[in-house]
């Protein structure tokens, strides 16, 4: 496991585990097909110090649950737009904690503002990683794109 | 009663924010929701403020924008901004309370969380 590895997964898992005290496990092998007709993409791009994105694909169904318990509201208060908002706000902070994972100390970086839907299909010409993680039933997956994001270095061991 | 600005790009958050605010006692509070620093800046000037609650990423007027731009006003200087972040580092932190933020609160909002850093705004 590389440092880019280690640092999604921690920041996955954190992300989601504070979040709404959902259990969350890495899984090695996708079972589900990505970018079903029910699943929500939001997309953030990195501007700085490197250069990349990062892509955050989940069922609808799991965005629910995790506004429901996030908001404490029930299934019928929740709208599309607290979906898309909290999609949004989730792909913030997990790549806000990935990029503090993988930078040296301290070290400051910009992110762009998430794209829903990005119309953009990810560029084949563009190294990429995908992570597939679990909550009970449901998958998702984060892809992030770009050379600089799939660190080549080993995994750091503090 | 005290007026706060809220600035966020999520009407979620915004909404999630003022039910915070309720939880903590400040129901009676008029809110003024803003969905970036360039309209919250607005909403400031319309009236007397007594707290700015800005998101960092926003389109528009990013928080730290907002942030100087109140700070920069002398009419608009005093007024406590806490700015809330889904993705700070250390060095990005320092850098807002130098510029003169009242806290940094990190995402997700929880109402403890507002309370701790705006206990001693309430108790004034």
């Amino acid at each position: 496991m590389n440092r880019c590895d280690q640092a999604m997964r921690h920041s996955v898992v954190d992300t989601l585990e504070k979040m709404v005290f959902m259990e969350i496990t890495p899984v090695e092998v996708r079972a589900t097909p990505l970018a079903a007709a029910d699943w929500k993409t939001v997309s953030l791009l990195i501007h700085d110090p490197v250069q990349g994105e990062v892509r955050l694909s989940m069922p609808r169904s799991l965005i629910s649950k995790i506004t429901e318990t996030m908001y404490n509201l029930s299934a019928e208060e929740i709208t599309e737009q607290m979906l898309d908002d909290n999609l949004a706000e989730i792909i913030n902070i997990i790549a806000g904690r990935f990029m503090n994972e993988i930078l040296d100390d301290g070290q400051a970086f910009r992110l762009g503002l998430p794209e829903l839907e990005p119309a953009d299909p990810i560029d084949p010409s563009m190294e990429s990683r995908e992570w597939t993680f679990s909550s009970d039933a449901d998958e998702f997956t984060v892809v992030t794109i770009g050379n600089d994001l799939l660190c080549q270095l080993p995994a750091r061991h503090d | 009663m005290k007026r706060i600005v809220i600035a966020d790009d999520s009407a979620t958050a915004r909404m999630f924010i003022k039910r915070c605010l309720e939880i903590i006692g400040l129901g009676d509070a008029v809110i003024i929701e803003a969905a970036n620093g360039k309209e919250a800046l607005a909403r400031v000037k319309e009236g007397p403020t007594d707290l700015v609650i800005t998101d960092l990423n926003m389109p528009v007027m990013d928080g730290e924008t907002l942030l100087k731009w109140i700070r920069a006003n002398p009419k608009l200087s005093l007024i406590p901004v806490l700015v809330i972040s889904s993705a700070g580092t250390p060095a990005k932190e320092a850098e807002l309370l130098e510029l003169g933020a009242l806290a940094i609160l990190s995402k997700p909002v929880s109402p403890p969380a507002l309370m701790e850093k705006l206990g001693p705004l309430l108790a004034g």
